[in-house]
C-alpha cells in the first residue's frame, strides 16, 4: 500500500484530467478514432459531440437528432424542453461535461467553441441478462444471480425489499477508474456505526483501476494480512436482501456480478443459503455434516502423519495390520507422501479451475484414475492416504462459499508440517495458534467467533444450528441493530387449533 | 520487532524438533505378546511375537519370534534388539504371559517396568501360563490374525463369561491394594491350542499354585460382580444335568461388626433362564419350583465351598477386606487379617428362572 501512496500526487495529476480549459479537453477527446463532433442539421447547426462507442445510436437517432431537425434553431435553453428525455443538463462545468460524456452522454453546443452545452444522457448499455447462480446454486430457492450492471442488481435488491427505508450510499472509487460503489443497508435496523466504518473505511481506498469487488473487499476488510475471509461474497441477491432484513450491510461495485456482505461470524461461512430453503431440522444436520466436513478436511491428513510417524499406538488394532502393508513399500517418510499427494490433490484442482469446461472432465479422469491409481501401483503413496486425501478434499467442496473453501485447501499446509514436527502435540499447538488469530479477527468491528466466543446463546439460534423462522424472534445480537425485534408478535404457538371448526 | 518474535519462535521449533524421537509405522517392530519364564540363576527369558505383515499384500501376516535371557525385562529387550532389523516397541502389546514357576516367585519385579512406561496402555491383560509361558507365545496360530489379536480377543471374549477383569490396571490395583488380591487368568497350550485353563489365584503378586477350573469361573465371577453373562451346567446326578443362562446377576456384600468379631452375608440373587433341561417337565410351574430349589442347593454348595478355600489359603480376591474397610468406621486391618481365616461366611444365593423358551 505504501508504494501507492507515494505515487499518489503524480498518478492522481495523469489520470484525473483537470484541465480547466474546454478546448484543452477537447483536444484529448478527439485524439480518440471513436469520438465525433459534427454539425447538425447543417453547416449552421448545432454542433453535436459524442462517443460512438458509448451512446446508443438507436436513441440518438430517434429521441436526439429526429427532433432537431424538424424544429428550428434555438438558444439551449429553450431546445431543452423539445427534447423529450429526463434529466438533461445545461452547463459549464468542466468536470460534470468531462464526466457525462465519459459516460454516454451527448453534447450539443449552440456553435463550435461554446463554453455553455446541453448534455443529454443516451449510455449504450451493454449487460448480461440476470441468469443462475453459478458459485452459489442451489436446487430450491429463486434462480437470479447479479450481473455485472449495478442499475440491474440494485434493481433485483429494490424489488425484493420495497421499503423506502432501505438507502444506497454512492461512492466512487478508483482514481482512474472512478467505479461506482453503493452501500446498501435498511435504515432503521443497521447500526449506524457499522455504516460509519464502511464510509468511512471506502473513503480511505487508495487505488487506480477498481475492477471488482472483491479489490474492495480486500481493502476495507479488518484484518488484510488473514487467510480468513471477513467479508461474504455473495452473487444471490435473496441472500443479500435476506441478510440487509438482519441489519447488515451490502457492497457493490459496478461491473462485478457480487456483492460483499457484512459483518460476519465464522459460522456464517459454513452456512449455505439453501439451510433456509429446508425444514429447519433438515437445515440443521445439513450444517452440522459441513462443519464437521470441515474439521475432516482439515485434519485428516495431519493426522495420519502425526500417527503414522509418533503414534503407532493409537491404531486400531484391526487397521494396522493393513496400515502396514500398505506403507511398507513407499520409500517416502510420510510427510513427504502426504505433500506429494496433498500437492497433486492441488494441482488436479487448480489445472480443472484454469481449463475450459469441455476439456476440464479430461481432468477428472487424469487425476482420479491415472495419477490416483498410478500412484499407488507404483508404491509413491499408500492407498490409506490416497483414500482419506480425496476425501478431505471432496470435504473441502462442500463449502458453500467460495473464498472459506480456498481458506481450508491452504490451512491444511502448516498443520501438515507441525503434525511432522511433533505429532498430536503439533496440531494441537497449531490448532491453538489458529484459533488465537480467530478470537484475534473482526469483521467490521464485530467479534468473528460469536457466538462461541464471546457466547451469546441467543444467537445459537442461527449459527451453528438453525431453529425453525418462529424462533428467530430477535435480529442477531453481535449486529447490535437499532430495531432488535423480528417479529412484532409472538408467533402463534403451533398450529394448535384446527383451521375449521368441525 | 515482530519478525524477531517470530524467528526465535521459529527457531525453536526447528531446533528443537531434531530431538523428537520419530517412531515411523513401517520402521518398527511392534510387539504383540510377551512371555516371561523362569530359567533359573535368577535369570528369565523373555519371547516375544512381533508380525511382520508382508508389504502389498493385505492380510498376509508373518510371525518372527525373539528370544533373549538376562537378569530383568529392559535388559532382555535389549538383547532382542541384537537381533532384530528394526527396534522393537511395546506400546501395542496385547498380553503379557509368566510361566507359573516365575509366577509362583513373586511378579512384582517383572511387571514393574510396564508399569511405569507411559507408552504401554493400561488395558493390556496379563496372564499366567501353566507350563511355560515360552511354548504357549511360539504357537502357531489357526486363524488368520496376528497372534496377538487372537490371544487377546480369547480373552476379551471370556471375560464377558467366565473371567474376571484383567487387565493392567486391575491387576496393580488388587496387587497394591489392601485387602485385595489379584487374579489373572491361567493358559495353557492343549492339543494345539491355546486355551483357558482357569482362575490363577494370588497371594498379592505371588501365584499360590491353586486356580479355579474353568467351568467354574462363573461361579467365581457371581460372586465377585454384577453382569449378564455366562452360564452354567449344574449336574443333577451322573446322567441328567441342566444349563442356567445367566440374564442378570447381582451380588450384595454385608459385613456386620468389622473390627470385632467380623461376619459376613453374601447375597447373590441370579435370573436366570433354563433352556436345556433333562428329566423334568418344565410346562408345569411346580417343576419350575423344585428346579430353582434344587439348583440352589447344588450351587450354593459350590460357593461355599470356594469361600473356604479363598480362607484357607488365607487369600481375599472377592476384595472383603477393601470392602469391610469402606464400610467400617476406624477399620482395624490387623485384627481384619487376623480373623479373616476363620470367620463365618455365608453365602445366601437365590435363583429365579424367569424364561423357559418357547413352550409348545
Amino acid at each position: 500500500m505504501r508504494f501507492f501512496k507515494g505515487m499518489k500526487g503524480k498518478d492522481a495529476a495523469a489520470s484525473q484530467c483537470t484541465s480547466n480549459d474546454f478546448q484543452d479537453l477537447f483536444k484529448k477527446f478527439e485524439a480518440s478514432k471513436d469520438f465525433l463532433t459534427f454539425q447538425f442539421p447543417d453547416e449552421d447547426g448545432y454542433t453535436i459531440s459524442y462517443f460512438n462507442s458509448l451512446v446508443n445510436a438507436q436513441q440518438v437517432h430517434e429521441q436526439v437528432l429526429a427532433v432537431l431537425s424538424t424544429h428550428q434553431k434555438k438558444p439551449l435553453q429553450q431546445l431543452k424542453g423539445d427534447i423529450t428525455m429526463e434529466d438533461i443538463k445545461e452547463t459549464k462545468d468542466i468536470k460534470v461535461i468531462q464526466r457525462l460524456i465519459l459516460s454516454g452522454s451527448i453534447m450539443i453546443q449552440y456553435k463550435t467553441g461554446d463554453e455553455t452545452c446541453l448534455l443529454i444522457p443516451c449510455a449504450l448499455d451493454v449487460k448480461r441478462k440476470t441468469s443462475i447462480p453459478e458459485s452459489e446454486y442451489t436446487v430450491a430457492g429463486p434462480k437470479e444471480a447479479f450481473v455485472e450492471s449495478l442499475d440491474t442488481n440494485l434493481n433485483l435488491i429494490r424489488n425484493r425489499l420495497p421499503i423506502p427505508d432501505l438507502q444506497a450510499k454512492e461512492f466512487r472509487v478508483g482514481s482512474i477508474s472512478q467505479t461506482r460503489l453503493v452501500v446498501l443497508y435498511i435504515d432503521g435496523i443497521v447500526n449506524q456505526q457499522i455504516v460509519d466504518t464502511v464510509t468511512q473505511r471506502i473513503g480511505d481506498i487508495e487505488y487506480d483501476t477498481i475492477v471488482d469487488i472483491s479489490f474492495v473487499g480486500q481493502m476495507i476488510t479488518d484484518n488484510r494480512n488473514s487467510m480468513f475471509p471477513q467479508l461474504i461474497d455473495t452473487e444471490r441477491p435473496d441472500h443479500l436482501a435476506s441478510v440487509l432484513s438482519e441489519g447488515k450491510i451490502g457492497i457493490m461495485l459496478d461491473g462485478s456480478p457480487h456483492a460483499l456482505v457484512g459483518p460476519n461470524t465464522i459460522i456464517s461461512f459454513f452456512s449455505s443459503f439453501e439451510d433456509y430453503f429446508q425444514i429447519w431440522n433438515l437445515g440443521t444436520s445439513f450444517r452440522l455434516i459441513r462443519l464437521f466436513a470441515v474439521l475432516f478436511s482439515i485434519f485428516s491428513s495431519p493426522l495420519y502423519v502425526a500417527v503414522i510417524t509418533y503414534h503407532y499406538q493409537v491404531i486400531p488394532t484391526n487397521l494396522l495390520p493393513l496400515l502396514i502393508s500398505s506403507r511398507g513399500v513407499i520409500p517416502f517418510p510420510p510427510i513427504l507422501e502426504a505433500i506429494v499427494l496433498e500437492g497433486t490433490i492441488e494441482l488436479l484442482r487448480e489445472a480443472a479451475v484454469r481449463l475450459p469446461a469441455k476439456v476440464g472432465s479430461t481432468i477428472g479422469i487424469v487425476g482420479g484414475i491415472v495419477i490416483g491409481t498410478a500412484a499407488v501401483e507404483a508404491g509413491f503413496v499408500s492407498n490409506v492416504l490416497l483414500m482419506l486425501v480425496a476425501l478431505a478434499a471432496l470435504a473441502s467442496f462442500t463449502m458453500p462459499i467460495y473464498q472459506i473453501s480456498n481458506t481450508i485447501r491452504l490451512i491444511r499446509f502448516p498443520f501438515l508440517l507441525a503434525a511432522q514436527l511433533y505429532g498430536l502435540f503439533g496440531l494441537a499447538l497449531c490448532s491453538a495458534f489458529i484459533l488465537c488469530h480467530l478470537l484475534k479477527l473482526k469483521s467490521l468491528g464485530s467479534p468473528y467467533m460469536e457466538p462461541l466466543y464471546p457466547m451469546r446463546f441467543d444467537d445459537f439460534k442461527d449459527s451453528l444450528i438453525r431453529l425453525p423462522f418462529s424462533k428467530q424472534i430477535k435480529r442477531p445480537r453481535f449486529l447490535r441493530t437499532e430495531n432488535p425485534i423480528r417479529i412484532k408478535k409472538k408467533a402463534e404457538t403451533q398450529n394448535t387449533q384446527s383451521d375449521i371448526d368441525e | 520487532m515482530k519478525v524477531k518474535m517470530l524467528l526465535i519462535a521459529l527457531g525453536c521449533f526447528f531446533l528443537t524438533a531434531c530431538g523428537v524421537e520419530k517412531q515411523i509405522l513401517e520402521d518398527i517392530l511392534i510387539a504383540e505378546i510377551v512371555g516371561y519364564d523362569d530359567v533359573g540363576d535368577n535369570k528369565i527369558k523373555g519371547t516375544v511375537v512381533v508380525s511382520v505383515p508382508q508389504p502389498g499384500k493385505e492380510g498376509n501376516i508373518k510371525k518372527e519370534v525373539y528370544e533373549a535371557v538376562s537378569h530383568d525385562v529392559k535388559a532382555a529387550r535389549q538383547q532382542e534388539n541384537a537381533e532384530t532389523p528394526f527396534p522393537v516397541v511395546g506400546g501395542r502389546l496385547t498380553v503379557i504371559f509368566y510361566g507359573d514357576i516365575l509366577a509362583r516367585k513373586g511378579l512384582n519385579d517383572y511387571v514393574d517396568t510396564y508399569r511405569r512406561d507411559p507408552i504401554v496402555g493400561r488395558d493390556l491383560y496379563l496372564a499366567i501360563v501353566h507350563g511355560k509361558a515360552e511354548d504357549l507365545v511360539k504357537m502357531e496360530t489357526k486363524l488368520i490374525k496376528t497372534p496377538g489379536v487372537q490371544v487377546n480377543e480369547l480373552i476379551k471374549q471370556n471375560i464377558r463369561t467366565n473371567l474376571p477383569q484383567v487387565d493392567l490396571h486391575t491387576y496393580l490395583y488388587a496387587c497394591h491394594g489392601k485387602g485385595i488380591d489379584p487374579t489373572l487368568p491361567l493358559m495353557e497350550v492343549a492339543d494345539g491350542r491355546i486355551r483357558i485353563k482357569g482362575i490363577a489365584l494370588f497371594k498379592k503378586d505371588k501365584y499360590i499354585d491353586k486356580y479355579i477350573p474353568y467351568e467354574d469361573g462363573f461361579l467365581y465371577k457371581v460372586l465377585n460382580e454384577n453382569f449378564k453373562l455366562g452360564s452354567y451346567e449344574i449336574k443333577w446326578s451322573d446322567k441328567n444335568s441342566t444349563d442356567i443362562s445367566n440374564i442378570k446377576s447381582r451380588v450384595h456384600y454385608d459385613i456386620t461388626s468389622a473390627n470385632q468379631d467380623p461376619k459376613v452375608r453374601i447375597d447373590v440373587k441370579i435370573k436366570a433362564s433354563l433352556l436345556e433341561v433333562q428329566g423334568y417337565d418344565l410346562s408345569k410351574p411346580v417343576d419350575v419350583n423344585k428346579i430353582e430349589a434344587k439348583a440352589e442347593r447344588i450351587l450354593g454348595k459350590k460357593l461355599d465351598e470356594m469361600v473356604t478355600m479363598f480362607q484357607e489359603n488365607n487369600i481375599d480376591p472377592i476384595a472383603l477386606g477393601d470392602f469391610a474397610k469402606s464400610k467400617t468406621r476406624n477399620f482395624n486391618r490387623k485384627h481384619w487379617e487376623k480373623e479373616y481365616p476363620h470367620m463365618p461366611i455365608d453365602v445366601n444365593l437365590d435363583i429365579e428362572l424367569v424364561q423357559t423358551g418357547i413352550v409348545e
